[in-house]
């Protein structure tokens, strides 16, 4: 008895096991399935019904699949699994950091030579290189940082929008003083401090820093966080701070967005990438960049690269990996990504239409402005304790206690001096 | 003669029985626990001895991180057990006092839903109710260093009541009538009954308690995660053993994970686990003994 129905189970399970190996073995005869890892399940939709149809419509035989991660986990999650080789075909690249770390490892390919990447410029494929230069990701969306208004509310209140420093405080003194709405939302809730940074600090500190210059100051060792130009930049964001929503500490992301998308803020210190949030269908809502230090000043603009593709070095199928990286090159994905993910700008040479209005806007901030990269998050982020966490953390605590620009700037510097070498107290 | 094959079929029985829950338990709990403890003995395939705890112990930085998630988890731990154990005990002793009349297995029930709830939601729930911009509470209690730990606390105690409840309620049930009415027979008062008979028969259930409050709150790490997420502010006011080990092991933001810095941090979690539990039976549950009725 029992070994009958020992037997009977090997013979059960292998019946299971068998017509799915016969079934998964023609799937793979027949096409070719390409995995795509990404951290942007919000695009989902956009990817699985717009994206991937075009190219599997001129490609037949290559089946593309989408399978985001969440956003907070996906850097963990990827360089495990580039580790245990169970990472997808193609990855998305986060701009710095992660790469740089899984070039190291040696767990991407190397693009060179790939058709199309001649459609880039060399700045815009850096944080996707390693030390010699050579390209690992095709480089895909950029975003920018700035503020969205309330036309409606400014109208109403008579205000013009803001060019220097002196005027943004001059209109949010207005704004207050008229006590009917929130001046200015940005985030207080420490979870969601990275805003502070990349829609606060790096948004107003290029002024005083000047741009690109001060970042690679920093990263030389020929400047310190305590110089005048850094602290001014805290002081800059400091100077926020009587503007702030009430209980501004638990104020997360997406309460401030709310706050701004139910008309009762007026300002909001926010990115190119939430234009379908901020200014849907029907609102009346403008942008403006960083105000100026002072009037005259040349405008600086922020593009940060936001995110590439590149291919896992252990995947199978490089030969068609390839291809697809190759059509993320072309003017036809450039076009279709920037019209239907608004606030994502290609970063292709290529000569692109926008549609949506509120994403043209912010990207006409980029006429005759100074771009620059955001500073630290390069060489001061490959230690621990790393520049972005420092920084998240220091502006949270500015932002929501006494603590002043210079105050923060000196933590800041003392934590770099632990570890960063160029940096170190000699 | 006879005996003898009974006895080593009965030693054969046992162990067939046991074997599924023996092996299930060696290769989920054992395996991957001894794992840990090997993997932080290295630092990228190399064996380093003890240096993953000795930088634990000694970098100024990963030290105070370590300090004050560990006081963190003791405050946690503290308001847990000294709100929670009375208030499962008065809900308890209520729903078994014959003062409620009616619909006690509704009480119950309504007691025990919270317990079912996903931490995710619970966490979405009260950020909502305590949010200054939408909420009830005219004060950023999750924003400020002082109050952040204990809100979140209170909400972890509110959505676990149910479990700590329905132990004393089934311990309160299962204490016969009958040594209850000799009391009332003797003249003694409800009060007098519940401290001087009620409470001494479920003492060794208390102590289970407590003890599992402890390793729940040391092991904590959901809810905390799911507000304030992998660095949990205001300037890691609410960062326990938990979620420290979450961004050492698998990074966070910025931050990619040190597997094996990680795994010495669950080593060394594991390490005050076990010295509190077997400080706490060594002195205490041991003399808790059940009373022979």
């Amino acid at each position: 008895m029992k070994i009958k129905s020992a037997k009977l189970v090997f013979v059960m399970s292998l019946s299971l096991i068998i017509p799915a190996a016969i079934v998964s073995t023609t799937a793979v005869a027949a096409t070719t399935t390409l995995t795509i890892d990404s951290w942007r399940t919000d695009d989902s939709k956009i990817w699985k019904e717009i994206i991937i149809p075009i190219y599997e419509k001129a490609n037949p035989g290559v089946k593309v699949v989408w399978a985001p991660s969440p956003s907070n986990e996906y850097d963990s999650a990827l360089s495990l699994r580039m580790k245990s080789k169970t990472a997808a075909d193609i990855v998305m690249c986060r701009p710095y950091g992660l790469t740089k770390a899984l070039i190291k490892d040696k767990h991407l390919t190397a693009l060179t030579g790939l058709p199309g990447l001649t459609n880039f410029t060399t700045q815009s494929m850096q944080s996707w290189a390693d030390a010699k230069g050579v390209p690992f990701c095709v480089p895909s969306a950029s975003v920018g940082a700035g503020f969205y208004y309330n036309k409606n509310i400014f109208k109403e209140l008579k205000l013009t929008v803001p060019k220097t420093q002196a005027e943004f405080i001059a209109v949010l003194e207005k704004i207050k003083k008229n006590g009917k709405y929130t001046p200015l939302v940005a985030t207080g809730l420490s979870a969601d401090s990275w805003m502070l940074d990349q829609m606060g600090l790096q948004l107003v500190g290029p002024y005083y820093w000047k741009g690109d210059a001060g970042g690679a100051a920093l990263d030389s060792g020929k400047r310190k966080v305590t110089d005048p130009e850094y602290v001014a930049a805290f002081e800059a964001l400091a100077s926020w701070k009587p503007y702030l929503p009430k209980a501004f500490s638990s104020v997360s992301y997406s309460d401030a967005e709310q706050l701004f998308i139910l008309g009762r803020a007026a300002i909001a210190a926010e990115g190119s990438w939430s234009v379908k949030e901020m200014a849907p269908k029907g609102s009346n809502v403008g942008v403006f960049g960083a105000p100026v230090a002072k009037a005259g000043d040349k405008p600086y603009v922020q593009v940060l690269a936001d995110h590439g593709f590149g291919i896992n070095a252990a995947s199978p199928n490089q030969a068609a990996a390839k291809k697809l990286l190759t059509w993320f090159t072309t003017k036809e994905f450039a076009q279709v990504y920037a019209n239907n993910l608004p606030g994502f700008f290609p970063l292709s040479k290529d000569k692109i239409t926008i549609e949506n209005k509120t994403a043209q806007a912010w990207l006409d901030l980029r006429d005759g402005a100074i771009v620059n990269a955001p500073v630290g998050m390069d060489k001061m982020n490959t230690g621990t304790p790393n520049w972005f966490s420092v920084t998240t953390n220091l502006l949270n605590v500015m932002m929501t206690t006494k603590m002043t620009g210079k105050q923060a700037a000196a933590e800041l510097q003392k934590s770099l001096e632990e570890w960063y070498p160029p940096q170190k107290k000699k | 003669m006879k005996s003898k094959t009974l006895a080593r079929r009965r030693r054969r029985q046992l162990l067939l029985f046991t074997s599924p829950a023996l092996a299930f338990f060696l290769l989920f709990a054992v395996f991957p626990l001894l794992s840990t403890i090997y993997i932080s003995f290295y630092k990228e395939d190399v064996f380093v001895g003890l240096d993953n705890f000795i930088f634990l112990f000694t970098n100024d930085e990963a030290n105070e991180r370590l300090v004050y998630a560990f006081l963190h988890n003791c405050q946690f731990f503290l308001i847990a057990a000294s709100i929670q154990l009375p208030t499962a005990l008065f809900m308890a002793a209520l729903l078994t006092s014959g003062r409620v009349r009616r619909m006690t297995s509704f009480y119950r029930t309504l007691l025990f839903i919270p317990t079912t709830l996903s931490v995710v939601i619970v966490g979405f729930i009260w950020r909502l109710i305590i949010s200054p911009l939408w909420g009830i509470v005219d004060y950023p209690l999750l924003g400020e260093p002082a109050t952040a730990l204990p809100t979140i606390t209170l909400m972890s105690v509110w959505q676990y009541l149910g479990i700590p409840m329905v132990f004393l309620y089934s311990a309160l049930l299962s204490i016969p009538s009958n040594v209850i009415e000799a009391a009332q027979v003797d003249g003694a008062s409800d009060l007098r009954i519940f401290y001087r008979i009620k409470i001494p028969l479920i003492a060794p259930q208390i102590g289970i308690i407590t003890i599992l409050t402890f390793i729940w709150t040391f092991n904590g790490f959901d809810i905390i995660y799911a507000l304030n997420g992998g660095m949990p502010g205001p300037d890691y006011a609410t960062d326990v053993l938990g979620t420290l080990f979450y961004r050492t092991f698998f990074g966070w933001g910025a931050d990619l994970g040190n597997q094996n810095l990680g795994a010495a941090t669950a080593t060394v979690i594991f390490f005050i686990i076990l010295l509190g539990t077997a400080a706490y039976f060594a002195t205490v549950q041991r003399r808790l003994k059940v009373s022979q009725l």
